[in-house]
């Protein structure tokens, strides 16, 4: 433990983030890692795009996709 | 009286109607569900729900939206029937992408890069294709895991409880899900000059 975790556990926290809460702790780690680490940074503004994606997918699936009279089987 | 239908309109078109929705439906019920037999189990529930009370349906949405929202409680219902097999790990989901992406000591392995703006990306409907690709190619436990929290919507405890499996079994198919979508992502659409749907993400699949 370098007081600042290391990358693999620093992307643990952000994936776990969409989908539970984030402890004390661990958002203290997050700070103190990404004061540091640009790497990581760019994973957690990935983790955003992929979330930004995803919401955006259902919406146009649910109306037009799911709907599509060409829609691959 | 089924708001937006013509009023002539017979209970024979409106069966009709919903038949020709059926492939449709099944597609959507497919993808999340990743079993033949409990997608056509909730389509034909579906349908049924449909015929039985067409008035339910206000008019206030497309037909289709609502023929899909029956569904999605169809699909849950599907996972709560078959709940001691639905998040059962194959070897595939068992395959850890932490060991691909960092060395032993924590460190990655190739440090991710930037994807830049994804709004420009968001306009692009092939991107989608790519990432419903990428969803398709999930091990079936994840792949189950990661729908019921995005596209059905539920909660993680919500999950645990329907389908009666440990919390620590659910953080790690949604962890091991999330993070190969990043990488499919990455190896299919981001790091390629012209993404071709599927093929790249077959192989991110099977490291």
């Amino acid at each position: 433990v370098t007081g600042v975790g290391t990358c693999r556990e620093i992307t643990a926290i952000l994936l776990a983030a969409e989908d539970y809460p984030t402890s004390q702790a661990d958002s203290a780690l997050l700070a103190r890692h990404m004061g540091v680490c640009d790497p990581c940074i760019r994973f957690q503004s990935r983790v955003a795009g992929l979330r930004q994606a995803t919401d955006h997918w259902r919406r146009y699936r649910d109306i037009d996709d799911a709907t599509r009279e060409d829609a691959p089987e | 009286v089924i708001p937006d239908l013509p009023l002539e309109t017979t209970m024979n078109d409106y069966t009709d109607q919903l038949a020709s929705l059926r492939p449709q439906l099944l597609r959507f019920a497919k993808s999340q569900l990743r079993n033949e037999a409990w997608a056509e189990d909730a389509v034909s529930e579906t349908l049924l729900a449909a015929i039985e009370n067409p008035a339910a349906f206000k008019g206030d949405s497309q037909f289709k939206t609502w023929l899909i929202s029956i569904l999605r409680h169809k699909v849950i219902d599907q996972f709560r029937r078959h709940r001691l097999e639905a998040l059962v790990s194959t070897s595939e989901d068992e395959v850890d992408f932490n060991d691909l992406l960092f060395h032993a000591d924590g460190h990655w392995r190739d440090e991710p890069q930037d994807w830049g703006h994804p709004e420009a990306v968001m306009q692009q409907r092939q991107f989608f294709q790519v990432l419903e690709t990428c969803c398709d190619h999930l091990p079936q436990a994840q792949g189950r895991a990661f729908m019921m929290r995005e596209w059905l919507g539920l909660g993680t405890e919500e999950i645990c409880r329907e389908l009666q499996v440990k919390p620590g079994n659910l953080w790690v198919l949604l962890h091991r899900a999330r993070l190969r979508l990043q990488v499919c992502l990455q190896e299919s659409w981001f790091s390629s000059e012209a993404p071709v749907v599927g093929v790249a993400a077959l192989r991110v699949a099977s490291p």
